[in-house]
């Protein structure tokens, strides 16, 4: 016992930095030259396969623009030795500076196009590095590769090799740590926001144009510094380097290590660089070796590891825990909740030549729950989505509080709209702690710089963000399950931790789109309860619900739509004998339905 | 197997089926039959697990329990389009054709798991246009273009080609004028006298009640009221079902 | 003259290619970017059995359509089927693509290998340009089964099936559709179409190994300037991409032909995403 909790006291950090300090101390234990290099190798293809897992493994999108980038930071920094300016720091910058915009450059289409269609424009972008140096051939030295870079220099002093070697090795592990405090930070989890859904993102009040450019830019820098050193190991480049293998040994290294990893990008470049596949017996095995890498990689992937646990976890729950406990519940009371109004008025929405919407007015008040019902195809969903400022408006206004509501949803968030969705919408790979917290992301701006260098506005905000997700899951009940993976739990447990995420941006209106189903009727009590908590402490909410009981039960106003306008409005009482509301949901509106009523005899009593 | 004295045997036989959408469950434990020149209507409110029930049938929802049995064949293992070469005939909600493709093609493509050729196809189509009359002019009209009723048509007239056994509608009547809705049921009636079984998904009660022979009522993924139409004695018990008022009985 | 002839074999060729995506992106919504290897494993099946095997041309074209086709199988299974979403199915093409091309490369060797063609080897002039029989052949062969995908999707029941397929998954199995057997299917036709291909463009491009990952990225810019899952557009999308390439390396020089092509593939999916013969597809939040 004593052991196991000693071992749990040592930091994650420890073993990584131990690590790091022995690599960049070979040297001076007398480690061969030639297995320097073989390290310096690896680390130039772990800051490349480091930079293609932001993209890819944390913000889901595939870039494999990386070998581009690459070419491009090794020949700024090879120009910039063979004409005298030899400064490792001053080259660093050059083609940190370079791989930034070409990552932006190739980022910004890729903003419009998505999946494939960015794959393939950024693999293009690998089939130009030829021709760009071709065309800047007296620069780049063309075909014939650049020669004559002289060996770089720090603050005046030409380098050693051993003190290249160092600085090597230095340089990466500082990314890595880098990049280790950037996916642990807000903006990490935020990252994993956008992979699982764009629209999630959005609801949260994050930008997904800036986070996906963001991703692209940050994930280019490791690849130009990683041109940098290359430039300077052989002093000399040639166009070779930069084609289509680099691409796929970037990737195998990616998938092999796990592309949702910080160290993953470490081992995927050992293994590739170091191992069989590098000594001559194997090369000509390589390409076979890659492509089944790739192959069984990309199925793992799309499964991901987190989906092969949660359907494990599925099964074992089914077996031996039919239904967790979840007891800690108490019921505490909210905070006061400010909440604002949210009124629609006169609202229209056409797609084509189809009214969807017609003059659809409501108002849902702070402090109360104001539940919207109406059968399929109503148009329930599209309101839903317009206040949540997915669709433009064709007449009509929608206002928060005194003021009119935005039309881009993430601006929709950040001005007090939270929501939760029909399908419980969770990221894989983050406790229940961090996705409630995810929840607080856009209500405090913090940089990424200061994520990177944990700089003190930095850590007031993630102190806030842990605080103020302690009390929203003990207000749910869930603070057992913090340390939990979140997308493994089950779905009745996923739904409060939904609402626990939208609370926890002190929301002025909270959503709830079909928050009851698939729950049992012991989740709709726990529920039902904690909205109506909710409502008590003054927030604003607004229930779509398919559950009849639980609208009756719940809502103080009830506005029912049919065909794109609102039937009828009023209390569960009105709204329970109100005649239209019974024909629209009993069909009655047919009126030769009577006829043929009584020719089947139904009012005759018996037919056959 | 079924232990009601029925004249003839089901040609659609759903017991203790339970199912949803991943896994969300939505439905659990539901049982009915469709008896061949009958319809069974399933009632419910908007999400009472209707559609999801008839996609499961359908194979289009995993089945997470029960069996379905169409003629007396196991038919669970299935996959969807065996299904519908065993007999299984889908009308989809939404009026779900193939909107940029002609009338003539929609229907073709109905007759698409038979196997019989383009021409033989073609030669077969003279009996939907015989029972929608409308359809005859609008054979190279793009489906998409049609208005809501007659693609409706189309939709039914695609399953039809076929040759099913059962044949499914999902909500046929939403969306559509209430003279359409009247015709549409009326061709459901000429359906069911040619014996074809008949499962008719339906918000509208009355509409689907003026058909039925036998009703079953959902509400929140039970079985809340099962019984046939000549026992019923109003329509309000099937509205105190729809509002929860009724304790939920478990189907027999 | 000469310039045209030659950007419209390649156009050809990268329209050839396009096809082949799009037969298989019509039936399953998938992009196959393997689809150009296989068209090299085609050109060297080509080699093996006309110059080793030394058997009659009829037999090569079957040899290599059922070779080919029956990877193109294997691929649908091991790299297709069990994987869910786009960037996986990227990941593992791509995984494909390598593979296929460490085995041609273990098999054939890295040098590039002549194929010799079956016909003609004399150079014609026609409309005052240089042309070999082969180019011309080339083009016929991207008119040919330009025109046959057309006949095929419009006219016959397993054509209008497919674009059932490609408009609605769902409603096609609700038909009785097996819409895994027209997956299957439509690797296999792309297969063999580019294995019939080996035999005619082998000659003109050697067969060399390295050949499917330019050819990939050709024929992806040709299937998007025409519109994804369009015949016409494959033909016309790979005409403009062999001429803009032909035609920019002869006035601009030969560095500035991808730079040019990439250029205009750019311009399309920012301006008209769907190509020029593509239809929009619907979106909904």
């Amino acid at each position: 016992m004593d052991v196991r909790q000693l071992l749990q006291r040592i930091p994650t950090w420890a073993a990584p930095l131990v690590a790091a300090v022995v690599v960049i101390l070979f040297p001076y234990l007398g480690i061969q030259v030639t297995v320097q290099r073989q390290v310096i190798l690896v680390c130039i293809l772990t800051l490349l396969v480091s930079g293609l897992n932001l993209s890819l493994g944390y913000a889901g999108e595939l870039a494999l623009g990386q070998a581009a980038v690459y070419a491009g930071g090794a020949y700024v920094s090879g120009y910039l030795g063979a004409h005298g300016h030899t400064d490792l720091l001053v080259q660093l910058i050059a083609s940190a500076a370079a791989a930034l915009v070409i990552g932006l450059i190739t980022g910004i289409p890729g903003l419009r196009l998505g999946s494939w269609s960015l794959g393939m424009v950024s693999f293009f972008l690998v089939l130009l590095v030829p021709d760009f140096l071709n065309i800047f051939s007296t620069q780049t030295g063309g075909t014939l590769g650049l020669a004559g870079i002289a060996p770089a220099s720090l603050f005046g002093s030409q380098l050693s090799p051993r003190s290249f070697y160092i600085a090597v090795t230095v340089l990466t592990a500082l990314w890595l740590l880098v990049l280790r405090n950037l996916v642990t930070s807000r903006h990490g989890t935020a990252f994993r926001v956008l992979r699982e859904s764009p629209v999630l993102a959005s609801s949260m009040g994050i930008s997904v144009f800036r986070m996906k450019l963001s991703a692209y830019a940050i994930g280019a820098l490791p690849a130009g510094i990683a041109g940098c050193l290359f430039a300077n190991l052989d002093h000399y480049l040639s166009p070779d380097s930069f084609g289509f293998d680099l691409v796929v040994s970037i990737l195998a290294a990616s998938i092999l290590g796990g592309s949702a990893s910080v160290y993953g990008a470490v081992v995927g470049a050992t293994i590739l660089q170091l191992g069989p596949l590098e000594s001559t017996s194997f090369q000509k095995y390589a390409l076979v070796i890659y492509g089944a890498l790739l192959l069984i990689g990309g199925v793992v992937l799309s499964l991901g590891l987190a989906g092969l646990i949660r359907s494990l976890w599925v099964r074992v729950e089914r077996r031996w825990l039919p239904r967790p406990p979840i007891t800690t519940y108490v019921g505490e009371q909210l905070p006061s909740i400010e909440g604002a109004t949210l009124s629609v008025d006169h609202l229209v929405k056409a797609f084509g030549g189809n009214k969807v919407l017609q003059d659809v007015s409501l108002e849902a008040k702070p402090g109360q729950v104001t539940a919207l019902i109406g059968p399929n195809g109503s148009g329930k969903t599209t309101l839903l989505n317009m206040i949540c400022g997915y669709y433009r408006l064709d007449g009509g206004a929608i206002r928060l509080g005194d003021r009119p509501s935005p039309h881009v949803p993430y601006k929709v968030a950040r001005a007090g709209v939270a929501r939760t969705f029909q399908t419980p919408s969770i990221p894989e790979g983050i406790t229940v702690a961090e996705a409630v917290r995810s929840g607080h992301y856009a209500t405090k701006h913090t940089s990424f710089l200061s994520a990177v260098f944990r700089l003190p506005g930095y850590r007031r905000a993630r102190s806030i963000d842990i605080e103020e997700a302690r009390r929203v899951l003990a207000l749910v009940g869930l603070e057992e399950l913090e340390n939990d993976e979140a997308a493994s739990l089950p779905l009745g447990t996923r739904r409060l931790l939904e609402v626990a995420r939208s609370l926890v941006s002190s929301p002025k209106v909270l959503l709830l789109d079909e928050a009851a189903s698939g729950l049992d009727e012991d989740e709709v009590e726990r529920l039902a309860d904690l909205i109506r908590r909710i409502a008590a402490s003054g927030g604003t909410v607004v229930l779509v619900e398919h559950n009849f009981r639980l609208v009756l039960s719940l809502a103080d106003q009830i506005y029912v739509l049919a065909r794109g306008s609102i039937l009828a409005s009023g209390t569960p009482a009105e709204i329970e004998v109100h005649p239209d509301v019974m024909t629209e949901y009993l069909g009655m509106k047919v009126p030769a339905a009577d006829s043929l009523l009584s020719t089947a005899g139904i009012d005759g009593g018996k037919d056959d | 197997m079924t232990e009601q004295p029925v004249s003839s045997e089901p040609l659609l036989s759903v017991r203790n089926l339970v199912t949803g959408y991943g896994d969300l469950r939505v439905v659990w434990d539901v049982s009915f039959d469709v008896l061949p020149g009958q319809v069974t209507a399933l009632l419910g409110r908007n999400g009472a697990g209707k559609s999801t029930t008839l996609r499961a049938i359908a194979g289009l929802n995993k089945l997470h329990g029960g069996t379905v049995r169409l003629a007396g064949e196991d038919i669970a293992g299935l996959a969807s389009h065996k299904r519908i070469k065993a007999g299984l005939g889908v009308v989809q909600e939404n009026k779900r054709i193939f909107k940029r493709r002609t009338v003539e093609a929609n229907l073709m493509l109905g007759g698409y798991s038979l196997h019989v050729g383009r021409r033989k196809l073609k030669d077969s189509l003279d009996e939907i246009y015989e029972l929608f009359p409308a359809l005859r002019g609008r054979a190279s009209t793009q489906a998409g273009q049609l208005s809501g009723g007659q693609q409706q048509m189309v939709a039914i007239g695609q399953a039809l080609m076929g040759h099913p056994k059962v044949l499914m509608l999902d909500e046929p009547s939403a969306g559509l004028a209430p003279a359409i809705v009247l015709e549409v049921m009326e061709s459901v009636d000429k359906l069911k006298s040619s014996g074809l079984a008949v499962l008719l998904v339906e918000q509208a009660v009355e509409a689907a009640v003026s058909v039925a022979d036998h009703v079953t009522v959902l509400d929140i993924g039970r079985v809340v009221m099962d019984g046939p139409v000549s026992e019923l004695d109003d329509l309000d018990i099937i509205k105190d079902a729809y509002f929860g008022r009724t304790a939920p009985r478990p189907a027999s | 003259m000469t310039v045209i002839w030659s950007g419209l074999t390649l156009g050809a060729i990268y329209g050839l290619v396009a096809l082949g995506y799009n037969i298989v992106f019509v039936t399953s919504n998938v992009f196959n970017f393997a689809h150009a290897q296989l068209l090299t494993l085609g050109t060297f099946i080509a080699f093996w059995a006309t110059v080793t095997l030394k058997l009659p041309t009829v037999l090569v074209f079957l040899l290599c359509a059922v070779i080919v086709a029956a990877v193109a199988v294997v691929e649908e299974r091991i790299a297709i089927r069990p994987v869910r979403g786009t960037e996986g199915q990227l990941v593992t093409t791509v995984g494909f693509l390598t593979l296929l091309e460490g085995v041609t490369q273990l098999i054939w060797g890295g040098q590039p290998l002549q194929v010799p063609f079956f016909g003609s080897e004399k150079v014609l002039s026609v409309f005052g340009g240089r042309v070999f029989p082969v180019e011309l052949m080339l083009m016929g062969a991207l008119v040919v089964f330009a025109a046959i995908f057309v006949a095929v999707s419009r006219g016959t029941m397993l054509g209008i099936a497919m674009l059932a397929v490609s408009e609605d998954r769902e409603a096609a199995l609700m038909r009785g559709i097996n819409v895994r057997a027209m997956a299957i299917g439509a690797f296999a036709v792309s297969g063999a179409l580019a294995g019939l291909l080996g035999p005619v463009v082998g000659p003109e491009t050697f067969a060399v190994v390295s050949l499917g990952s330019s050819l990939a990225l050709k024929g992806f810019v040709a299937m998007a300037i025409g519109g994804f899952g369009s015949g016409p557009g494959a033909l016309i999308g790979g005409i403009t991409v062999g001429l803009i390439e032909s035609e920019s390396g002869r006035y601009l020089g030969e560095s500035y032909s991808n730079l040019m092509v990439f250029t205009a593939l750019l311009a399309v999916m920012l301006l008209r995403p769907t190509g020029l013969f593509g239809h929009a597809r619907e979106r909904v939040v």
